[in-house]
């Protein structure tokens, strides 16, 4: 069991009549890099901006090591923040940037020059010390920004948005040295992005927010395999959602009708936040959804152990390591599968309007709330 | 649209009446002018210019020193207190809401939308000994009186013998209240440009390194607004320097300033050599105040280029 470093603890945080945050809870462990997800809106900004000190919540505690810092200005917090601009002071120079913190702080000059030089050398930027932050490209300025931080040894490092500047080779790159540098320096990071492969890639937790609501924090791999509800098996990567319009209960589980698959028995448990309707006529509000690349398609009708639908080949898009093709299905929608690029080739164009059948296991399907109670 | 740009017959076409207006009432006079700070007058109406350096000569003795001196002093104290009081105001307009900024910044251009002899006029009506701030220094004065006796402390006589109303107008205090209301938006409009292009982040992050509010204004603030700061002061500075309706109505002729003087030679004293030689030495004098901005600027571009 590690230790709570951060424990946000019904945060309530409201703009005039807007509630940009609503009763989150949220402990966060000491080492490990935590996202927090969502779309642009969730309130995921206002969360980090709380937690630095920037905001101060309505209602509810922060507490930083068991300690509440809720009315702790930020000049007083152990924590540290990366900037999305990354806020790099224009007129001093790399050195003088990293040494400001501290310069603060009243650290002697000798320790600080010390500190700065490992500082710099931490993110590569030692032969940069005496540069203009003018005269440093996009990825340099945000080292500068991320030893300015690290310097002054906080307790939890905070980045907005950290990659959402760079371009898209730099930012695979970065990617990697920040999870390389959060390694060796150990400090707890908390990551604020809305692009979910980011948060997959880099954290060891992710929180997934949505309209000021939590909806689930897990680790990527448990976010991907058992999302709590439509919404975040939506965000977390693609998928192909089946509104459910019943529910019945069998002998062996529950029997799911679904317009487009027809009725398909469920052999477990639906989960506790799928309420079952007591009369067949009352709405259900869940889906069944199938990943995309658990999608095969075939041009003759799949064998009967498969759920399978019918349709017309779509556009066929390559992507690299595999190719993802649409399934039109008959009532206007469309599918997604991944297929693999030798399949793709000997497929032919969507204008030939060519039959096929979409099909997967049973056993790759997820049966989900469409919106769970927030956590 | 067709591109016009680098088309010399569209420049000369676009450029033409401004220049031919400005080489006609300005070149022109001023040339003029600068003829006569080398005449001498003849007759009443006719100069001469014989290139004499009396002119200038005159200028260095202590009567009309004294009155430089003080201009300076003048345009200086006012420049300063604009910075103080207009730094703050520009810190909030660019501080505020999308919604307030264009009402706050409409109530800084107001005045100009007034005359500027029925403003300082009205300034009059204020600063008068019966004017309305006295009146109000009065109304004061009288419930601190009143509150004195409630208290029963007559006998220690706190407040002095009675009222006794505040000499403004015709004192050099008067002609700075006017100078710095007349300049105030000068000095605003500049600082508020500077403020406003800058990244709120970078005041935060200053926060976040450990800087106190003070220390943030210190660091961070004040020298990213630098440029803006010294653009304000020499846009307040020299139109104040060349005061000369606030003087003369604030002033009421005692606290006379260098434009005040050079009408005179003009009109009373018709001494037009000397005026004129009074006036240029006033543009120079801006001229140098200039050049020191241009070297400010390229002394910290280089300094900054070089770390």
């Amino acid at each position: 069991m590690t230790d709570t470093i951060v424990s946000i603890r019904g945060i309530t945080k409201r703009f005039g009549s807007v509630e940009a945050l609503k009763n989150i809870s949220i402990d966060i462990q000491q080492g490990e890099i935590f996202a927090l997800l969502g779309p642009s809106g969730c309130g995921k900004s206002t969360l980090l901006r709380l937690i630095s000190g920037f905001e101060s919540p309505s209602e509810g505690e922060l507490l930083l090591d068991g300690n509440d810092m809720t009315a702790l200005p930020p000049n007083k917090r152990p924590i540290n923040m990366v900037f999305q601009s990354y806020a790099v002071f224009p007129h001093m120079n790399v050195e003088d940037n990293v040494a400001y913190g501290l310069k603060m702080e009243k650290v002697p000059a000798k320790e600080i020059k010390e500190r700065v030089a490992i500082a710099l050398e931490q993110v590569h930027l030692s032969n940069f010390s005496q540069r203009k932050p003018d005269q440093l490209s996009g990825g340099q300025r945000q080292r500068v920004a991320l030893a300015r931080a690290l310097v002054k040894r906080p307790r939890v490092l905070l980045l907005d948005e950290p990659l959402s500047a760079l371009d898209a080779k730099l930012r695979d790159a970065m990617r990697l040295e920040l999870v390389k540098l959060q390694e060796s320096v150990g400090v707890t990071f908390i990551i604020v992005t809305h692009d979910q492969a980011e948060a997959m890639a880099m954290a060891d937790r992710i929180a997934v927010l949505e309209s000021g609501t939590l909806r689930q924090v897990a680790s990527p791999a448990e976010l991907y395999a058992h999302p709590a509800d439509a919404f975040v098996a939506d965000f977390i990567g693609n998928i192909n959602a089946f509104d459910v319009q019943q529910i019945s209960t069998i002998d062996t589980g529950v029997a799911l009708h679904i317009d487009e698959l027809g009725v398909i028995e469920w052999f477990s448990e639906p989960p506790s936040t799928i309420s079952i309707p007591a009369s067949s006529e009352d709405k259900v509000e869940a889906t069944l959804s199938v990943r995309p690349e658990h999608v095969s398609i075939s041009t003759t009708i799949p064998a009967n152990d498969q759920v399978s639908i019918e349709g017309t080949l779509g556009d066929i898009a390559f992507q690299g390591q595999h190719s993802i093709a649409e399934i039109r299905l008959d009532n206007g929608r469309s599918i997604s599968a991944i297929i693999a690029n030798d399949q793709a080739l000997i497929l032919p164009g969507a204008n030939k309007q060519l039959r096929i059948w979409a099909h997967w296991s049973i056993n790759n399907m997820l049966l989900l709330p469409k919106k769970a109670p927030p956590l | 649209m067709q591109d016009i740009s680098g088309k010399k017959s569209v420049f000369f076409a676009f450029s033409a009446p401004t220049f031919i207006w400005l080489t006609l009432f300005f070149v022109v006079p001023l040339g003029i002018i600068w003829l006569y700070s080398f005449g001498e007058n003849v007759t009443i109406t006719k100069i001469e210019t014989t290139w004499t350096l009396d002119n200038y000569r005159r200028i260095l003795e202590p009567e009309i020193l004294q009155l430089i001196g003080r201009s300076f002093w003048l345009a200086f104290v006012s420049t300063v207190i604009c910075l103080f009081v207009g730094f703050p105001m520009a810190l909030v307009i660019a501080t505020a809401s999308f919604k307030a900024k264009p009402w706050l910044l409409l109530l800084i251009m107001l005045p100009f939308w007034t005359n500027l002899l029925i403003r300082t006029y009205a300034l009059l009506n204020i600063l008068g000994t019966r004017g309305r701030l006295n009146d109000v220094l009065r109304w004061l004065y009288e419930r601190a009186e009143q509150f004195q006796a409630m208290l029963g402390l007559e006998r220690l006589n706190l407040l002095g013998d009675g009222f006794t109303p505040l000499t403004l107008l015709g004192t050099p205090a008067g002609v700075i209240y006017g100078i710095v209301y007349v300049s105030l938006p000068f000095t605003i409009l500049p600082i508020y440009s500077a403020l406003e292009r800058m990244d709120n982040s970078l005041l935060e992050a200053s926060m976040d390194l450990g800087a106190g509010q003070l220390q943030t204004a210190r660091n961070i603030l004040i020298p990213l607004a630098m440029s803006g700061i010294v653009t304000a002061a020499i846009i307040t500075f020299i139109p104040a320097l060349g005061q000369f309706l606030t003087p003369d109505l604030l002033g009421r002729g005692q606290v006379d300033m260098i434009a005040n003087v050079i009408e005179r030679q003009f009109k009373k004293a018709n001494d037009w050599p000397f005026g004129s030689a009074i006036s240029l030495t006033l543009l120079y004098a801006t001229f140098i105040l200039l050049a020191l901005r241009s070297f400010y600027d390229a002394a910290r571009s280089k300094r900054e280029g070089r770390m």
